[in-house]
């Protein structure tokens, strides 16, 4: 669903207005997108929705801040972001399952993520530890720096260096499991 | 793969990734969320805007409103000036036409000055040859009087041929001075006061103290109020023991309640030191002797004294800016530290020393304080003053109890504050 810009401003305005039909619509047409995002900053899928509704809250809250004539995509990518971030910081205590392996594993061709779909690599994603897969998503997809990313989740620029460099050893190896997986899947099943 | 290959093909499959499917239950957790969230209402956001464009308005309403009083007022004004102003140019007018008519009258009364002036010259001419005529005479017989006593030839007419001065000048005589009525009323009143010079000698200085007491009286008005840092060079005398000459210095403030008499008051700074080699009777009273040194054979006391002297001074008025001073106060005594040092004979030939300090400060009963001296004005309106006092102790001062006597010179220097 394409909604055109008028349109936009108008279910905007009636947003800033507390209309709850129009928040329902809004909700409804950005849930794709801000799921595809807080998905990959998440463990599951719940607790995704929980960051999307966390984002949609402040939007909803922040209307009036919009910029018209800015892209409301990219603002609310930023808002569901920090949103993430957030849920990160509450929960950081409570992520103990802190894997220190480091084993390093490297994807030789880029044949194994063009084989594999994005909602697999998103799963690769989501079963990195929580710290590391902060970091990942900061830097490769948002294009954080490394002291960005050290200044919001509060841990020194090296630690970030590290954390990056793990995710992406066990990002790989998982990749490249799950391609072998999918491999025999198919064999068997052929 | 490199990481940043890795990375970049990770980013465009991720970047716009879009999550497939609807959840109902995501949009139900979402109203369950926000009914424990209070959104604001709309306007509430807008808070400080409204709030500085309603002041806006309301500063704008108050200009208007000010302008529009302050425009119909001087309308009203103005309007009272425009009326004022046709009223004076019709009286202007009206006396302009009045000016005209009386142009064109027959001036009649003209004749009636000149005659009234002419009678009042003939008169004055007639009086004023008479008064010249009885001058002269009266000059004649006053030179034929002088002339007959040169005849005698006493000395006060040959020294006046010597100085070849005129006889008029020289004689001092009264007619010669006399100013006819035309010159009078020919010179100002400026000129007839270069007649009588000032005398160049003071009068000032032939004043009876009386005179200069009133004048003061007169111009002294209230309490005034001098202070002045002082500084006096003084030797206490002790029994027993040897003073030496110490300096004080400190401030004074003068009340001068009337031009003779005037309260002194403020706060002196002393070290004095003393001591005692003669008599050591008194050595008993004194703490911190030590036999076992020796025989005691000099004691010498320093004491940090600050004095607060109350005196009440008596001004004998020489001139208007001198006069004799005599004073008559009491002096309290603040002892704030004494150091005591002992000299001890040991063995006929070697002393030994210690010392004591009392550090606790303690005030002491005083002095009677008898003063004389004399001050003076400066160009500067300060006052310089000079005085010899002596100080009687009331009781025993000091650690080592003794009544001290103080005879000094001291110096002020008085600024007038009020």
């Amino acid at each position: 669903m394409v909604i055109v810009e008028q349109d936009l401003y108008k279910l905007l305005d009636s947003c800033g207005k507390g209309n709850r039909t129009s928040q329902d619509r809004l909700y409804k047409e950005f849930y794709a997108y801000a799921m595809g995002v807080c998905l990959r900053y998440s463990r599951t899928r719940e607790e995704a929705i929980e960051i999307v509704n966390d984002g949609f809250i402040k939007i909803f809250t922040n209307l009036h801040r919009y910029s018209r004539g800015l892209s409301f995509k990219g603002w609310l990518r930023k808002i569901m972001v920090n949103s993430a971030i957030d849920y990160f910081r509450k929960n950081e205590k409570h992520y103990n399952s802190l894997d220190i392996s480091r084993g390093q594993y490297e994807i030789t061709g880029a044949s194994v993520l063009d084989q594999l779909a994005e909602e697999d690599i998103i799963a690769a994603i989501q079963r990195l530890p929580p710290s590391y897969r902060m970091v990942f998503n900061l830097y490769v997809i948002e294009g954080y720096k490394h002291e960005e990313i050290a200044n919001q989740l509060n841990i020194s620029e090296g630690t970030s260096k590290s954390n990056l460099a793990i995710a992406r050893s066990k990002l790989q190896k998982i990749l490249i499991t799950e391609q072998a997986d999918q491999l025999n899947r198919g064999q068997h099943g052929g | 793969m490199e990481d940043n290959t890795f990375d970049s093909e990770v980013k465009s499959k991720l970047e716009n990734y879009e999550a497939t499917g609807f959840d109902p239950t995501a949009l139900a957790s979402l109203h369950h969320q926000m009914a424990t969230v209070s959104i604001l209402p709309w306007y509430r956001n807008y808070r400080t805007e409204l709030l500085v464009g309603s002041a806006f308005l309301f500063t704008i309403l108050l200009i208007i409103w000010s302008q529009w009083l302050f425009t119909s007022r001087s309308a009203t004004i103005l309007e009272r000036e425009i009326m004022s102003l046709r009223d004076q140019v019709q009286e202007f007018e009206r006396l302009q036409t009045e000016r005209q008519q009386t142009k064109s009258m027959n001036p009649d009364t003209l004749k009636y000055f000149d005659e009234q002036d002419k009678i009042s010259s003939d008169e004055y001419l007639s009086l004023s040859s008479t008064i010249k005529r009885l001058e002269t005479a009266l000059q004649e017989v006053l030179v034929e009087q002088v002339k007959q006593k040169d005849v005698v030839g006493n000395q006060e007419n040959n020294l006046a041929s010597q100085d070849e001065e005129p006889l008029n000048q020289k004689t001092n005589l009264s007619f010669t001075k006399r100013i006819s009525p035309h010159s009078v009323a020919t010179e100002s009143r400026r000129a007839i006061a270069r007649n009588f010079p000032i005398d160049p000698a003071s009068p000032e200085r032939n004043l009876s103290t009386k005179a200069i007491r009133d004048i003061k009286k007169h111009y002294h008005k209230g309490l005034s109020i001098q202070v002045a840092p002082v500084f006096s060079l003084s030797k206490g005398f002790y029994n027993p023991g040897n003073g030496r000459f110490d300096l004080s210095v400190g401030l004074l403030g003068d009340f001068i309640t009337s031009p003779s008499i005037s309260l002194e008051t403020g706060i002196l700074y002393t070290q004095r030191h003393y001591s005692i080699s003669s008599d050591l009777a008194q050595r008993n009273v004194l703490p911190g002797i030590d036999e076992s040194l020796g025989e005691l054979s000099n004691v010498d006391i320093d004491s940090w004294i600050y004095e607060m002297p109350v005196n009440i001074k008596y001004r004998y008025p020489i001139s208007m800016k001198a006069n004799w001073i005599a004073g008559l106060g009491y002096s309290t005594y603040l002892y704030t530290k004494q150091l005591i040092e002992y000299d001890y004979q040991y063995n006929q030939s070697a002393s030994l020393n210690s010392a004591y300090t009392i550090n606790r400060a303690k005030v002491y009963s005083g002095t009677l304080n008898l003063m004389l001296g004399f001050n003076s004005e400066l160009k500067n309106k300060k006052i310089l003053e000079t005085s010899i006092y002596y100080q009687q102790g009331l009781g025993k001062m000091g650690i080592e109890e003794t009544i001290p006597t103080f005879v000094g010179l001291r110096g002020a220097y008085w600024f007038q504050v009020k």
